[in-house]
């Protein structure tokens, strides 16, 4: 039990008083055990896409504000806005440059403020994983308009992208 | 440690003494006290803790164990949405089966997912009819398993364009960002 003690007023009787913690616990242990039970350790999110048919012409938006991304198994190849000839991010030792790809978006980000609209796009047999993870940095960098697409046609060899 | 012969301690020993004796032995009390306080405090911190992660969103998927959802480390928080699930097993939409993942990733088109578009057109109408003054968001989630073909994917979002979802929404683990 708690006890509190309060100043004496001088009279005989104490002002000692007991509070009965055993229901306080009871309710503690309740709580603690309804919140463990139906706790959600994995915390989802939904990235958002504003979709059009294929048909209809993928993303939408101008060439100005539009950047195009295409995922490759060879990696990635960006179309930036405004513009007709593509760059190309080589996996490094198998893996996507995801670091690099941030860096080339960020600065075009920089360079382009109009630039809002990404078209992301991937071949059909990757992995949908790979496509999130090109969706995740577009979204964190602040492209509020993701699209999904189909791998848009041939468009010659892409040079390497930062001018490397 | 000795070993001590028994006897001379408090409990079913008592009875071996005298009347005088127990008398005695009684009126030293037996009972501890236990500080609770801090007992309480580390209670009152577990809960505080536990409410302030408390999160529903979990409830607004259909959990399936065939599905590993990709992880992201951006993302807003799920909504109660008309939810599709892709997996290499096969499609549902809100949990019901709709259409077979191999014969979609074999077909072109929209051939195979007929089930998908018609549930989601059902349920289209069904939103137009419970809240008749409100214009439709056109919202639908997609979680899909971080595996799956692209190929699947698109084919479902494009399903979902087709009948009037365009705000389509991927869902994702939230993971720790790098620094």
């Amino acid at each position: 039990m708690g006890g509190v003690n309060l100043p004496e007023g001088g009279g005989k009787r104490t002002l000692d008083f007991e509070l009965n913690l055993v229901p306080f616990i009871d309710l503690l242990s309740c709580c603690i055990s309804f919140l463990l039970i139906t706790a959600a350790w994995t915390q989802l999110a939904r990235l958002e896409t504003i979709q059009k048919i294929e048909a209809a012409g993928g993303a939408g938006g101008t060439p100005e504000d539009k950047i195009q991304l295409v995922v490759f198994d060879w990696g990635y190849e960006l179309l930036p806005p405004g513009q007709t000839e593509s760059c190309a991010i080589k996996k490094q030792g198998g893996e996507y440059d995801q670091t690099f790809l941030r860096r080339e978006l960020q600065r075009m980000r920089t360079e382009r403020p109009l630039m809002t609209i990404a078209a992301v796009a991937a071949e059909d047999k990757l992995d949908f994983i790979e496509v999130v993870g090109v969706m995740d940095i577009c979204v964190d960098l602040g492209l509020i308009n993701v699209s999904l697409g189909q791998v848009p046609g041939y468009r010659g060899e892409p040079k390497p992208c930062g001018g490397g | 440690m000795a070993i001590r012969a028994p006897g001379g301690g408090a409990g079913l020993a008592g009875f071996a003494l005298g009347k005088h004796q127990l008398k005695q032995r009684t009126k030293k009390t037996l009972s501890q006290s236990l500080n609770l306080t801090s007992m309480v405090d580390f209670m009152s911190v577990i809960v505080i803790f536990l409410l302030m992660n408390f999160s529903a969103s979990g409830d607004a998927m259909f959990n399936q164990p065939d599905i590993r959802l990709p992880s992201a480390t951006v993302g807003e928080e799920i909504e109660r949405v008309p939810v599709v699930t892709v997996s290499v097993n096969g499609i549902t939409f809100e949990g019901n089966p709709v259409a077979d993942s191999q014969s979609v990733m074999l077909s072109e088109g929209d051939s195979g997912l007929e089930g998908l578009e018609q549930a989601l057109l059902d349920e289209k109408d069904t939103f137009k009819a419970v809240r008749a003054g409100e214009g439709f968001d056109g919202k639908v989630i997609i979680a899909a398993d971080e595996h799956v073909p692209y190929k699947l994917v698109r084919r479902v979002f494009n399903i979902a364009a087709k009948a009037g979802y365009v705000r389509v929404n991927y869902v994702v683990r939230l993971a720790t960002k790098e620094p």
